[in-house]
């Protein structure tokens, strides 16, 4: 009986006070929603990886090498801790594709029928593998077919090895060693001009110009084996094979990608809700407060007449529980729809054989757990206060607020002339860790903002580095093998070339101490027009005239600096070493810089002045004709044509960030204006007598308004600032935690956009939230002030 | 010849809608108000002296009848002109005080002289002066939790009347306090309205505030009931309750 009176009032209070329950509820929502996305992508992601590893027996280690012969492999077996190795033959080869201007890139890669014990099995979507021994059918990864609407029964044009072959599309497939289908140097996947094309390993072999020999080396470890020390042998073993050295799954390029996007997922999953669901707390703890200040008198007679006290906290708890669970429900159900989002997005990048998102009910009961715990936080001190209210004081009204000269007021308000501005300033000044939180709650909104969208900052400037400030050339050719200086004139006098400048780039491994990375030793032109070293701040920087330049991240990770002497050994099979002193570091952008002048090159490596590419410059005219030739060209490996590049990364970003965006905004826009709103409910709640009797006296509504949401005002023009200082704060930690890898390194740039829409935005969700409150304090009621004591 | 009324009410009716019931609270109110009076209104609860009051201040429209202020029809003013008059014109005087909490008395007298001073034909009083009219030259500057209710009461007088209106309204304005502290406050609104020469009117059902009045109106059940002169008018230390 007494619980169903109970329950009346709590539908009539719950009906009373919609518009803020509604608004904690959406505030929740968002919460539990990010919590329920990222976890569970975290999860699709997690799960993907590791099925996917065991179904296709991704090897633990890979090697490289220039060219070691079939008798080499007996001894690899015999090394301690393997389980099994795999040899074959890759390489990346020029393809014409109808449709496509400029010329396509494919990684030509052996595979073998996938037997029980075999490594690397491609997962076919559709049509068949090669036969043992068939030459020119081809498996095309889906990412490519996709994209280029390659289906199986198609054929495909390019030079392999030293001949112009046709490939009939036979098989279409995915395999785990590049779920992220990203060519060597680039930032983002562009599925429409680089795949990976499998023959079978014998076909490969030959028509690479391998027949007996290999240069691919996949190994599975046995479950007992000292990893550094397996690396260690076969580094040993194969370096007379021109290595480029062993590594682990750690240095994978596409296990690296996936699994620190992973970690990414399960950060942003304790973030974006604890900021969200902190607001809710504070939320809860702001309405709920109030509603029991104005129900003084109810708690009172409920007492009085003998309800338990533990009637009255569960009445009073579930008011606040029921827009939680309510937020709960709408965020568990966002929640999965952002998620399969959010998969749709990894789709686009990653290629699983499926990445289904599914529905985990331990994620929402948690996010459940977490909500409702932060609900009867924000509502524990109003809960309190319920309990120790005496029910004869409970029927008193509460006494007028007490406000006093105080240090603040000496401070502030004392200092100011208008009446209206010490009303404003006093009641901030009055509850002060409230005025603390709601300005923390809307600039939160700004700090989601800043925040969640530097990442676009960030790619801009990639952006204009990579294709404005360090490159100047139209095309970029990578050479199959190196070659004279000579070669530069053949090159210039293909059509439409206008100027032509030398890259040279040499295989080494670095070591500095016990520490070393394998990388490009980059011989650096002087008066290079064409490219340039770019730091992150995107000025053009120079290298040593004398000794080695390190780029940033080659000098963190062997821990070398200015001064310090590291060894070079060149991985052409040589096994020749040379020392250098570093005499400068540049904050470059990607990958592992390490640069000499182009005319130390030489003698550093000891085989005279090679050349591995070209960047050109070239005659827009004539740029069809130079594709044609260059596709055709068996000593070119590689094209990259700035122009593609720039609008693949361009389009990629485009169709794959909006949804992110559109879910930060909405969640900016979330916390701030639900702070607004019940900030300003609130505040008007208590007000309500004070603004009527001032609208009495003959205040405009206009007037009466400027003092309502002056306090709202001064919480934005305070929030916003330091919601925007909290958003760079954020954005620096988000740098050094995810934006310093050895493949690239995130610039920490916050532009003007950035920040005027962290502030813009939380602002106009503010004073949208802002117009209910204006239209209550319109139709106050002026009659009733004359008789009400509060 | 009689001088020209403040308010000049005619026929003046109001019935509250209830749901499906209708109870009316005026019924043909004829009423006129002179400068410098000072007028109490008696009556019991339910009699309609409220309904009055809020009507000639402006909060109110009448279901039927007219009232005009001075040259203004106050029964057709939009809502804009109505805040305009009560700016201009009218001072409240709430049973409650309704201070503004947050606002020393100084400040929140000259809260309403600020909004004066900013109104072309307005002279409002100096605030500081206005509370020694009252009697609280030396609490300026408490804030009103730190005042008696008496005192919260008179600062809310010399906020009324800082303004200097035309019309002074006031709403039981003993009805929260003691009898010697509402005298205390009763003498202050005599003295506003003997020095600034204000039209005072008071509504209470407190029959021996009659006593101070040059003028007392009796409602009952929404019509006047009678209209008497005073001519012997005592002051507030004679009365007794």
């Amino acid at each position: 009986m007494i619980r169903r009176l109970l329950d009346r009032k709590l539908r009539r209070d719950l009906r009373s006070h919609l518009g803020s329950l509604v608004a904690i509820a959406i505030v929740v929502a968002c919460g539990v929603a990010a919590f329920v996305a990222e976890r569970s992508v975290s999860r699709v992601l997690s799960a993907a990886q590791a099925d996917y590893y065991v179904q296709v027996r991704f090897p633990d280690l890979f090697a490289h090498v220039r060219r070691a012969p079939d008798a080499a492999v007996e001894r690899l077996k015999a090394v301690r801790g393997i389980a099994r190795l795999e040899t074959r033959t890759t390489g990346e080869v020029v393809l014409r594709l109808p449709g496509l201007r400029e010329p396509a890139s494919a990684l030509i890669v052996g595979t073998r029928t996938p037997a029980s014990a075999t490594l690397n099995h491609v997962v076919l979507s559709a049509g068949r593998r090669p036969f043992d021994g068939e030459r020119d059918a081809a498996i095309v990864s889906q990412g490519f077919a996709t994209a280029n609407a390659i289906v199986v029964g198609d054929t495909l044009g390019a030079v392999i090895g030293d001949r112009w072959r046709t490939l009939r599309v036979v098989g279409i497939g995915v395999t785990a060693e590049f779920v992220y289908e990203l060519r060597a140097g680039e930032m983002l996947p562009d599925p429409r001009r680089y795949g990976v094309i499998w023959l079978d390993a014998d076909a490969a072999a030959d028509a690479l110009g391998y027949t007996g020999a290999w240069n691919d080396l996949a190994v599975s470890l046995a479950p007992d084996a000292d990893t550094l020390a397996v690396i260690d042998a076969l580094d040993a073993e194969l370096a007379r094979f021109g290595s480029l050295g062993a590594y682990g799954r750690s240095r994978h390029a596409s296990h690296l990608f996936v699994t620190e996007e992973i970690r990414q997922n399960q950060t942003f999953a304790l973030v974006l809700p604890a900021i969200l669901l902190g607001v809710a707390a504070f939320l809860v703890h702001l309405v709920l407060g109030r509603v029991v200040t104005q129900q003084r008198d109810q708690v009172g007679t409920l007492k009085a007449f003998g309800f338990p006290p533990s009637a009255l906290v569960r009445h009073y708890a579930l008011f606040a529980l029921v827009p939680v669970l309510a937020g709960t429900v709408l965020g568990a159900g966002l929640g999965l729809w952002l998620a399969r989002g959010l998969t749709g997005i990894y789709e686009a990048f990653f290629r699983f054989p499926s990445l289904q998102v599914g529905i985990y009910p331990i994620e929402i009961v948690m996010a459940a757990v977490i909500a409702v715990a932060s609900g009867l936080a924000g509502a524990l001190g109003a809960l309190r206060r319920l309990l120790t209210l005496p029910a004869a004081q409970a029927m008193r009204p509460e006494a007028p607020a007490a406000y006093a000269h105080g240090l603040t007021d000496r401070l502030l308000a004392g200092r100011i002339r208008s009446p209206v501005a010490r009303m404003i300033v006093r009641g901030l000044a009055h509850q002060p860790v409230r005025t603390v939180l709601g300005a923390v709650g809307i600039g939160l909104g700004a700090a989601v903002v800043v925040g969640g969208t530097f990442g676009f900052d960030a790619v801009d400037r990639m952006r204009e580095i990579m294709f404005s400030r360090s490159s100047h050339a139209d095309v970029n050719l990578v050479l199959a093998e190196a070659q004279g200086i000579g070669v530069l004139d053949a090159i210039a006098a293909m059509p439409g070339v206008t100027r032509v400048e030398p890259v040279r780039e040499v295989a080494v491994r670095v070591r500095h101490g016990h520490l070393s990375r394998q990388t490009a030793l980059t011989g650096v032109e002087p008066d290079a027009q064409l490219r340039r070293i770019v730091d992150l701040e995107a000025r053009i920087m120079t290298i040593a005239d004398d000794g080695l330049t390190l780029g940033a991240s080659l000098g963190r990770a062997l821990s070398a600096g200015v001064g310090d002497t590291v060894d070079i050994e060149f991985l052409d099979g040589r096994a020749r070493r040379v020392s250098l002193r570093v005499a400068a570091t540049v904050a470059d952008i990607a990958g592992l810089g390490a640069y000499v002048p182009a005319s130390r090159l030489p003698a550093l490596v000891g085989v005279g002045d090679l050349v591995t590419g070209a960047d050109l410059a070239v005659h827009p005219d004539s740029v069809d004709a130079l594709y044609d030739e260059l596709a055709h060209a068996p000593a070119v490996r590689a094209v990259n044509v700035k122009k593609a590049m720039r609008s693949a990364f361009d389009a990629t970003l485009r169709q794959n960030f909006l949804i992110v965006l559109v879910t930060l905004v909405v969640f900016a826009s979330v916390l701030s204006a639900g702070t607004v709103y019940n900030a300003g409910r609130v505040t008007l709640s208590e007000r309500a007598r004070d603004l009527a009797s001032l609208r009495v006296l003959g205040f405009t509504r206009g007037e009466v308004a400027r003092m309502l949401f002056g306090e709202l005002a001064v919480l934005a023009a305070v929030g916003l600032p330091f919601g925007l200082l909290v958003g760079v704060g954020f954005t620096a930690a988000t740098v050094a935690a995810f934006g310093n890898t050895e493949l690239f390194r995130l610039p920490l740039v916050i532009g003007p956009r950035s920040l005027a829409a962290g502030f813009l935005l939380p602002l106009i969700a503010g004073i949208v939230a802002a117009v209910p409150l204006k239209k209550t304090l319109d139709r106050l009621d002026l009659i009733s002030v004359l008789k009400t004591r509060e | 010849m009689s001088p020209t009324p403040l308010f000049h009410a005619r026929g003046l009716a109001k019935v509250y809608r209830m749901g499906q019931v209708e109870v009316p609270a005026l019924r043909g109110v004829d009423l006129d108000l002179f400068p410098g009076e000072f007028v109490v209104i008696l009556g019991p609860s339910g009699s309609g002296k409220s309904t009055l009051l809020n009507i000639l201040g402006g909060l109110d429209a009448p279901t039927a009848g007219s009232v005009q202020f001075k040259d203004h029809q106050l029964t057709e003013a939009s809502e804009t002109e109505l805040t305009r008059y009560r700016r201009e014109h009218v001072g409240f005087v709430f049973q409650f005080y309704n201070l503004i909490p947050s606002l020393t008395a100084l400040e929140n007298v000259s809260l309403v002289t600020a909004l004066a001073d900013s109104t072309p034909g307005m002279k409002p009083a100096d605030p500081a002066e206005t509370l020694r009219l009252v009697g609280l030259g030396d609490r300026l500057d408490n804030f009103p939790a730190q005042l008696s209710g008496g005192e919260q009461q008179r600062v809310a007088i010399a906020r009324a009347v800082a303004k200097r209106p035309d019309v002074l309204l006031c709403d039981e304005p003993t009805g929260a306090l003691d009898v010697e502290t509402g005298k205390l406050v009763l003498a202050a609104l005599q003295r506003a309205n003997r020095e600034l020469g204000t039209l005072t009117v008071i509504i209470t059902h407190n029959a021996s505030v009659a006593g101070m009045a040059d003028r007392v109106l009796r409602l009952r059940n929404g019509a006047i009931a009678s209209d008497e002169r005073n001519s012997t008018p005592v002051a507030p230390d004679a009365l007794s309750w």
